[in-house]
């Protein structure tokens, strides 16, 4: 097999110390673009690659992978610059032997990809690093087009700007300013807030690229909407979480060299799903139906049920409650009760209100507004200030119950409140 | 001691409030000292103090502050709504996307009643009327609260 020729190759360059990177990385490049002229190289080479590495020792697993992240880019030009590789600006590799360190730091972002061994040979390293790779481990699988993101944040560290300027060439235009806030919170957050970057960018590219979307039926069609495809597809990979890393890989390629054909007919009806093209990407799962109207409705009525669930927070009582029509009664009686307290409130304060001092109210104002909660014991209130007071038409009793003889004159709130 | 010591300068609440209590003294000052002001004027003014707390960044809030401006234009006492006045209230209940109405699977009846409940519910759509009648409840509920506390404070300082 080529790789285990490759892996037989890495072996005796490891050996070597700096220069090694060097021609490691230039050979399996030189690899990898044979294989890419073949119409399922790409997506059979990361798929190989993840046999020969459970095949191969570990650090040299690592480096097939870290090698197989570079020559995805294919634009990889590490000629002169692999010396960075060897922690120039990175502690933890210094710290460890260089060579398996870099295979390890950088197979992270592939690794993930093909099994969740790579999380064993995320172990092996320092902590330091760990804590490194993990969010990038994380953020893998979520969106591969990110990846090169991430790995442009490593590359970075190592002197490699190059690479980070290879994904934003390939991705649409404002990728990159995404792409860095993005990698600067992968290594403060964790995998959610990466999912969030990542998915703002993907939102953002794609309101600026619908137009020029058209359905893309399951059939294969090699017509000309497959610019915008491989974005696509790779953007909403992050949804997905099935084994679809075949796909992904093979879709970053694309997307970094931009190339069309038709993989992507292919790949679209493997997976048996088509984007849609709207200003909300979805992506029809497995087994739904992919006409762009029923997608279209799908997306209309999630987020019809998202809006039900926040209103089923606001409403009390309304946990238990599974079902849109109940869920309705429920909430236009609490609206309607809610306007009947503010009817009787009125009423009540229209004729409490005239025998009020005006200036008591510049000082009241202030009780009003702290009086809640413990604030309604501390001025002796009665019970019906609490807020969990139950919507239904109780107000008067509770109001009732808190005209006791309130002491405390105007004067003697303030100090109570500047104690609090 | 809760967290709620000290008001948020900006929230929706002190908004609310401060508002409410300068319309209640501009409604003192005014009142002749024979007629009370009618609760309905409070309530107006509760409504309308609470709309322009939150400006007018939600479609309700816009409802409410047309329907007040249209309301003091022409203040009408009691009178019945004339004519023509009904004859568009008419028309825009049917303009005002009948098929979205209809169109909602599983929820026709309660869908007209929400829209009727929510200021400017008539013609929107069921996502963004539940947003809306989101955003109207938690205002709804914030007013109940400052105006039942306004009240206790009211009816519970025994005045000299």
């Amino acid at each position: 097999m080529k790789n285990d020729l490759v892996c037989a190759h890495i072996d005796k360059l490891v050996a070597s110390h700096d220069s090694s990177v060097e021609n490691v990385i230039i050979y399996i490049g030189e690899q990898q673009t044979t294989m890419g002229t073949e119409d399922s190289g790409d997506m059979r080479f990361p798929h190989r690659s993840d046999d020969s590495i459970l095949n191969c020792p570990n650090s040299l697993s690592e480096k097939v992978a870290g090698v197989a992240m570079s020559s995805a880019g294919s634009m990889f030009k590490p000629s002169n610059r692999a010396d960075p590789f060897f922690g120039s600006g990175w502690d933890p590799l210094i710290s460890l032997s260089q060579g398996e360190n870099f295979g390890g730091s950088s197979v992270v972002p592939r690794g993930d990809f093909s099994n969740p061994a790579y999380p064993v040979g995320l172990e092996n390293q320092a902590g330091s690093t760990t804590s490194h790779l993990v969010h990038y481990g994380e953020m893998m699988p979520k969106l591969p087009c990110f990846v090169s993101g991430s790995f442009a944040e490593m590359v970075n560290s190592f002197g490699l700007p190059e690479c980070g300027q290879v994904p934003s060439s390939g991705c649409p235009p404002n990728y990159p300013q995404n792409k860095e806030g993005g990698t600067e919170k992968a290594s403060t957050n964790g995998a959610h807030s990466q999912e969030e970057d990542g998915a703002s960018p993907k939102w953002r590219r794609k309101r600026r690229a619908s137009e020029s979307h058209s359905p893309f039926s399951s059939n294969k069609n090699a017509e000309g909407e497959h610019d915008r495809d491989p974005s696509g597809d790779s953007s909403e990979y992050a949804k997905e979480q099935d084994g679809k890393k075949q796909k992904n890989e093979h879709n970053i390629g694309l997307n970094l060299r931009g190339k069309q054909s038709g993989k992507q007919a292919k790949d679209s009806s493997n997976s048996g799903e088509a984007p849609k093209d709207d200003y909300i990407h979805v992506r029809a799962k497995r087994g739904q139906a992919t006409n762009s109207h029923s997608l279209a409705e799908r997306v209309r009525r999630e987020r019809i049920s998202e809006r039900m669930r926040l209103l089923q927070e606001l409403v009390p009582g309304c946990n238990k409650i599974t079902g849109k029509a109940v869920m309705l009664d429920e909430i236009i009686n609490y609206v309607q009760s809610l306007q009947q307290q503010v009817e009787f409130l009125s009423m009540k304060l229209a004729t409490v209100n005239p025998e009020i001092n005006i200036d008591i109210e510049r000082i009241l104002s202030k009780d009003v507004l702290h009086s809640r909660g413990s604030d309604a014991a501390i001025l002796g209130f009665g019970p019906g200030l609490s807020s969990s007071h139950p919507y239904s038409q109780g107000s008067l009793p509770n109001i009732a119950s808190t005209t006791q003889p309130f002491h405390p004159m105007p004067q003697v709130l303030i100090p109570r409140f500047h104690d609090i | 001691m809760t967290a709620q010591q000290s008001p948020n300068p900006s929230s929706l609440r002190t908004r609310f409030t401060y508002r409410f209590l300068r319309a209640l003294k501009e409604l003192n000052k005014h009142r002749s000292a024979t007629s009370w002001p009618s609760y309905r004027r409070v309530k107006v003014a509760a409504d309308a103090s609470m709309a322009a707390a939150v400006k007018s960044r939600r479609a309700w809030t816009r409802a409410v502050l047309r329907k007040i401006r249209r309301g003091h234009r022409s203040p009408r006492w009691n009178r019945p709504l004339a004519t023509r006045e009904l004859r568009r209230k008419i028309r825009r209940n049917h303009g005002g996307n009948p098929r979205k109405i209809r169109g909602s699977h599983g929820d026709f009846g309660q869908t007209n009643e929400l829209r009727k409940l929510v200021p400017g519910g008539e013609s929107m759509e069921i996502s963004s009327l539940l947003g809306e009648t989101a955003h109207y409840i938690k205002c709804l509920s914030t007013q109940v609260q400052v105006m039942r506390d306004l009240v206790d404070l009211y009816s519970s300082t025994p005045t000299s």
